[in-house]
């Protein structure tokens, strides 16, 4: 029998948009590769494609988005194959959970935590052959003792209260447990911690860490923190402008990043920098995109066949997990794209 | 780096600086405690010189810029401009001597009218100002747009038109226009990508040396603020805790506190060995205030001593100013927060 399969891999994902303007190309040939138990930080700046890319792999796409091609495997089974009441059924909320970027803004001010927690019970969870009060009672200790897990003080008490009553901390606290609550194997996390500060930072990625290990969960974790994804995440998968340009070993592409673009976010990185540079130029618009590498019109290394050339990932460094779409490592892709 | 040479007197100095909020009585609500939220804040910037103001959400870093500014009202202490005394004053006359002072807000955005076009937004800084001549009003937008780095016809766009990164150009063209000495730049790169972060910090130090300008510069950012200041001060619920030379500050932490911030900062250079146990609990509110040292409660060098009375900002190297009663214990103590 082959090993298990990825706990998620996607290969060659396009989206569009319909937009007053005309489609908006806002994901083209995004490539990943999450493996079970590990975590993967997905990496790039505002408008590169990073939410777009979550709300696909979830099925909560905005109106007038439309996937061009490509497949979203998770755990071997093509997502974008099933119908909504499929992935409502079985994969959100269940076997994929999600932790959303603004702990403020994910709770409903008017209902008590433990009533929206019981929500996403009855809705999602298995009910092991129980109804009525006992089936409350059972969830009801299954919530309480995931608060108690992610360190909510009072775990009891806490199902009683309102969103007001806790720090941003505790509610991402309080979000992690929701997303944990019908044990998904896959959890996927939209900068959880962006709005926190970093103490309170540092005390959910802890967490976040320890429960991956100790419930081998696999973690996508999406963010534009490059010190983060040091911390937390063994591989790295960089998104430009809706292309994968770089992926590999956490350590590894931070310490010799191969791809221009990966090359310049990080000089940029005040660890880094010599001079506050920047990158000059802007991302290009989804609307009209340079053809070929989106980087290209930025990019030092530039020449004209950049503009011809079809995204691919080719293998860019020491081992074959770690990739980048630049013609600095050839032309076409021997080996395909992570998801081949 | 950037380190410049002090003059003698500071150009701005701030004395057992304390600002109380709230506490008002209301016709209908009950009147509710103030809270302190800064507390005998003593703070001097040199001319030239770039301080950084580095603390947790709430921890009153923002009311000191607004005090400092002249919108809020001190409670007790003294500010200082150029050695003369510019406190003690409400909001419209302590605007009025302190006009050398001005602020960059955080959120660049929501500080211009999204129905005026740019160039309008600029130009009320200097019809408050008194240039009569539309003529000279145009040719000083248009100058100072171009020292922010923005092409002139800037001017004809509206605030939902810009990136991020112009606006916050923006928003130091409107404060070049008025002939600033001092900016306080609260947050000035929240929220910015990384590569846009790195432009924006090159232009605030072009324009500190084109200018003359001495900031403040607010911000939670530790990369940012030891690439970019001078000396940092940390606070803590009100409070500066640690004050000293940036080189000097994350060589030698000395405040707990400090040092369990430096440690739960993420780096790239990846997870530090030893740094300790997260810091437990949340920032308390100053609503809250434990008594003594306000941040006793979540120390793990914190003994019985501590909780009973507030420890004073002192000298604990040359330079290096700490507010801890256990600061002999930490100067011996390895910095295990730290790599």
């Amino acid at each position: 029998m082959s090993e298990a399969p990825d706990a998620l891999r996607i290969a060659d994902l396009r989206l569009t948009i319909r937009s007053d303007e005309g489609p908006a190309r806002v994901l083209d040939h995004v490539a990943l590769r999450l493996r079970r138990g590990h975590v993967l930080g997905v990496v790039g700046e505002s408008g590169c494609g990073k939410s777009t890319l979550v709300r696909a792999i979830l099925g909560i796409m905005p109106a007038g988005a439309r996937i061009e091609a490509g497949e979203i495997l998770f755990e071997g089974t093509n997502l974008l194959a099933l119908d909504d009441a499929a992935l409502d059924r079985d994969i959100r909320g269940r076997r994929i959970g999600f932790i959303p970027q603004d702990p403020y803004l994910a709770l409903n001010p008017v209902f008590t935590v433990g009533a929206q927690l019981m929500e996403i019970m009855r809705r999602h969870a298995p009910r092991g052959g129980l109804s009525g009060t006992a089936l409350r009672h059972a969830f009801r200790e299954r919530l309480v003792s995931l608060l108690r897990r992610v360190q909510l003080p009072d775990p009891g008490a806490a199902l009683e209260r309102y969103p007001h009553q806790f720090s941003g901390g505790q509610r991402q606290r309080l979000l992690i447990a929701a997303a944990l609550a019908c044990a998904p194997s896959l959890v996927i996390a939209d900068e959880p911690t962006t709005a926190l500060d970093v103490t309170t930072q540092r005390q959910i990625l802890d967490l976040l860490r320890e429960l991956v290990a100790e419930l081998e969960l696999s973690l996508l974790f999406v963010t534009h923190d490059l010190g983060v994804v040091a911390e937390l995440c063994d591989e790295i998968t960089v998104i430009y402008a809706g292309q994968t340009v770089e992926s590999g070993p956490t350590a590894r592409v931070l310490a010799g990043p191969r791809h221009p673009y990966t090359r310049a976010l990080l000089a940029c990185h005040p660890e880094r920098a010599r001079a506050f540079a920047g990158i000059p130029g802007s991302v290009p618009s989804p609307l009209a995109p340079p053809p070929g590498c989106r980087f290209a019109p930025r990019c030092a290394e530039a020449r004209p066949a950049c503009a011809a050339r079809r995204p691919a990932l080719v293998p860019a460094g020491s081992g074959k997990d770690w990739l980048a779409d630049c013609i600095l490592y050839g032309q076409e892709a021997p080996l395909g794209t992570p998801g081949r | 780096m950037n380190a410049m040479t002090h003059s003698p007197a500071p150009l701005v100095e701030v004395r057992n600086l304390t600002v109380l909020l709230g506490g008002k009585r209301h016709l209908i609500r009950p009147a509710m405690p103030a809270v302190r939220a800064v507390s005998d804040v003593s703070l001097t910037l040199g001319e030239g010189e770039i301080v950084g103001l580095v603390g947790e959400s709430g921890c009153g870093k923002t009311t000191l810029g607004r005090t400092i500014l002249g919108l809020q009202r001190e409670s007790a202490g003294e500010i200082r401009l150029e050695g003369k005394v510019v406190s003690a004053l409400a909001p419209t006359g302590a605007r009025a001597v302190r006009r050398a002072i001005h602020y960059v807000h955080q959120d660049a955005a929501a500080a211009l009218d999204p129905w005026w076009s740019v160039g309008r937004t600029l130009e009320e800084g200097l019809v408050l100002d008194g240039v009569r001549a539309a003529a000279e009003r145009r040719d000083r937008v248009a100058s100072v747009l171009r020292a922010v780095g923005l092409d002139e016809a800037a001017a004809r766009r509206y605030p939902h038109e810009l990136s991020g990164g112009q606006l916050r150009r923006i928003a130091l063209a409107r404060i070049l226009l008025v002939n600033p000495r001092v900016v306080i730049l609260d947050e000035p790169t929240s929220g910015l990508d990384m590569s846009v972060q790195a432009t924006v910090l090159n232009l605030l130090l072009d324009l500190r040396s084109r200018f003359g300008l001495t900031y403040l510069f607010i911000s939670h950012d530790l990369s940012v603020v030891e690439r970019f200041c001078d000396r940092v001060a940390i606070m803590y619920l009100g409070r500066i805790v640690e004050l000293a030379p940036t080189a000097e500050l994350f060589a030698r932490p000395l405040h707990p506190y400090t040092r369990a911030l430096l440690a739960a900062a993420p780096r790239l250079a990846g997870r530090r060995r030893e740094r300790g146990p997260p810091l437990p609990g949340d920032p308390p509110s100053a609503t809250r205030r434990p008594p003594g040292c306000a941040f006793a409660p979540r120390c793990r060098y914190a003994e019985p001593a501590c909780r009973a009375d507030e420890p004073a900002l002192r000298p604990a190297a040359p330079g290096h100013d700490a507010a801890c009663r256990r600061i002999d214990t930490m100067i011996g103590a390895e910095p295990e927060a730290v790599a």
